[in-house]
């Protein structure tokens, strides 16, 4: 028990780590840190090994190499680990996380926090001055996280911290696990057809599992909604914003997509549906498989890196072939990708994943754009690599205003 | 996502005390990686080294105590996790009889110090990594940490050659960008993409 002697490790190791991990990310060291460094090498031939190994990187691959097999392995004996601390060694079971307190806290804290963030949107009274990027506080990126709305038409904020059954619907039990949301069948439902909705606000996207096992990836500011089971000789949803489907095979139960004024049909496949509103289409791209889109009496099959587009004005559907699937697929892959887009394509973009309001002091310059963004960044960043193309921003609150 | 404590210090101390099951979900997450590393270090055997590291979390929940801070506890598991390997070592060398002595130029404190250091560097470098977006992480964790041919790498994601190596370049221009943003040198990039 903790009665034994290990203050000895106590704190030096955690502080040599981190001047190590600065002076390996090229960052540089003060004399100060340096000196300490070489102090701590002189303690044991041990540390003096390590302070000359971080400057081969051979050793550092090596070392690396050997990290990744332990994470290689990590899921597979956490599961061993949590199933052997509900074995019986004489202790009750214990709460799960969800049903525990600090679950309870998170939730209420979440709720509160949702809450509070859209009273302020709706009382924020006297606008604060416009400064500049480098004046104002950064903004955060968005993150992980949907709104779930039962069939009852109560609500839960989903978020990634925790694991374990949320709720049950009409047969299926619905399960968080690491951040993304699950339907797990009890094969005791009956009766009439529950739906549920998951959906995002801007600055969050989200993953989950619809009941055959179809996995979608909804991006910010989107809605899905689906029966808890699906049952019968069609698998039918709608969705709003954009998302990403990979659907599960079944030939006897076709998989269909509603998305504005657009119908999906899908035959076991992975494509992209963007549909937001306040695009000038929808665009469906097909990664793999085939789908049929139809919309105001046309309709065309696609084949992988095809994309169908909508004009929700009913002019008809046109296809694009070889289309740049990196290019569609970005978001989903924690990129913005700006290859040739025009400015308001851009701050539709940011729009969404910052929870900002863009307004044009001159009407919308006619800058076209080019690269890949990392989505971590802060919006402040992002406007800055912008600025490059010879635009200029400043920021009033969460008002996003661009001068040419 | 990790990074994320959806526990204050106190609160963690007290749910490891109480045997919470999610109290020790978290601990697993924050110190079976390194606990791994630390024990592998000096038994250079992979699976004794993961089997060691479960059983020092098991340890601590069927004998749960309240400890003052999270150092200590860290420490306390540092400890089991070394005792653990040391007494394989010693089994080991039993086992061959007239074996060479391993263990025992690993049988100080001082010795022991470095390999926890190198075991939290590994853990923030590897981080580091683990926040690229999804496709640049990819091609990093195929081509360097699984020393895979290109064109392996590029079947095993589904896609062209030419792709693989257009999504390598934006990668490493990506990296450039924020890396340097962060203030940090080409060096880290240039570990990881030679």
């Amino acid at each position: 028990m903790p009665t034994d002697d290990y203050s000895f490790m106590d704190h030096a190791f955690d502080r040599i780590a981190q001047l190590l991990h600065r002076q390996l990310t090229g960052e540089a060291l003060s004399a100060a840190e340096l000196q300490e460094l070489e102090a701590w090498g002189r303690q044991s031939a041990g540390n003096a090994a390590l302070l000359e190994k971080i400057h081969h990187e051979a050793s550092i691959h090596d070392m690396l190499q050997t990290w990744h097999r332990i994470e290689r392995n990590r899921e597979q004996n956490r599961a061993r680990f949590l199933a052997q601390l509900q074995a019986p060694a004489g202790q009750a079971p214990r709460l799960s996380f969800f049903r525990g307190k600090v679950f309870r806290y998170a939730a209420a804290a979440a709720l509160i926090i949702g809450i509070a963030a859209i009273t302020w949107q709706h009382t924020r009274t006297p606008a604060p001055p416009a400064i500049s990027l480098r004046e104002s506080a950064p903004i955060a990126p968005g993150r992980e996280g949907a709104i779930l709305t039962l069939a009852d038409g109560s609500q839960m904020v989903l978020d990634s911290a925790g694991n374990g059954v949320i709720a049950h619907q009409n047969g299926a039990r619905v399960v968080l696990q690491n951040g993304q949301l699950a339907y797990n069948s009890t094969g005791g439902g009956a009766g009439a057809v529950a739906y549920n909705t998951v959906s995002t606000p801007k600055g969050r996207q989200f993953k989950l599992i619809l009941p055959d096992g179809t996995k979608v990836w909804l991006n910010a500011a989107s809605a899905i909604k689906y029966p808890t089971a699906f049952s019968g000789t069609t698998r039918a949803i709608t969705v709003e914003g954009e998302a990403y489907f990979e659907v599960a095979a079944n030939d006897k139960a076709p998989f269909t997509v509603t998305a504005g004024g657009a119908t999906i049909e899908v035959l076991g496949t992975s494509f992209n549906v963007n549909a937001y509103t306040n695009e000038n289409s929808i665009r469906t791209t097909l990664l793999s498989g085939a789908v049929r889109v139809s919309a105001y009496q046309h309709s065309a099959t696609l084949k992988p890196a095809q994309q169908a587009t909508v004009k929700p004005s009913g002019a008809g559907l046109t296809v694009t072939s070889q289309v740049d699937t990196d290019q569609v697929m970005a978001w989903k892959n924690g990129l913005f990708n700006f290859e040739n887009a025009s400015l308001d394509e851009v701050m539709r973009q940011l729009e969404r994943w910052y929870d900002i309001e863009v307004v044009y002091q001159k009407g919308i310059p006619p800058t076209r754009f080019g690269g890949e963004i990392n989505k971590q960044n802060t919006l402040q960043d992002v406007l800055q690599i912008l600025e490059g193309s010879n635009v200029h921003f400043q920021l009033q609150g969460r008002k996003l205003i661009v001068m040419p | 996502m990790p990074g994320v404590t959806p526990y204050g210090e106190d609160a963690l101390l007290t749910a490891i005390a109480e045997n919470d099951t999610a109290a020790y979900a978290f601990l697993y997450d924050t110190y079976y990686s390194t606990l791994v590393y630390f024990s592998l270090s000096i038994i250079q055997d992979q699976q004794q080294a993961e089997d060691i590291a479960t059983e020092c979390l098991l340890k601590l929940w069927q004998a749960p105590a309240r400890f003052e801070s999270t150092g200590r506890l860290r420490g306390y598991l540092f400890t089991l996790a070394r005792n653990a390997s040391l007494n394989y070592l010693k089994h080991l060398r039993v086992r061959e009889k007239h074996g060479p002595g391993l263990s025992d130029q690993l049988e100080t404190d001082v010795s022991i110090e470095s390999l926890m250091a190198e075991s939290e560097l590994m853990r923030l470098v590897y981080e580091e990594i683990a926040r690229l977006p999804e496709t640049y992480r990819q091609v990093v964790e195929l081509l360097y940490l699984q020393d895979m041919p290109s064109a392996d790498a590029a079947a095993q994601l589904g896609i062209t050659m030419e792709n693989f190596r257009q999504r390598k370049g934006r990668a490493i221009k990506e990296l450039k960008t924020a890396l340097l943003k962060k203030g940090v040198s080409d060096r880290f990039l240039s570990i990881l993409f030679f």
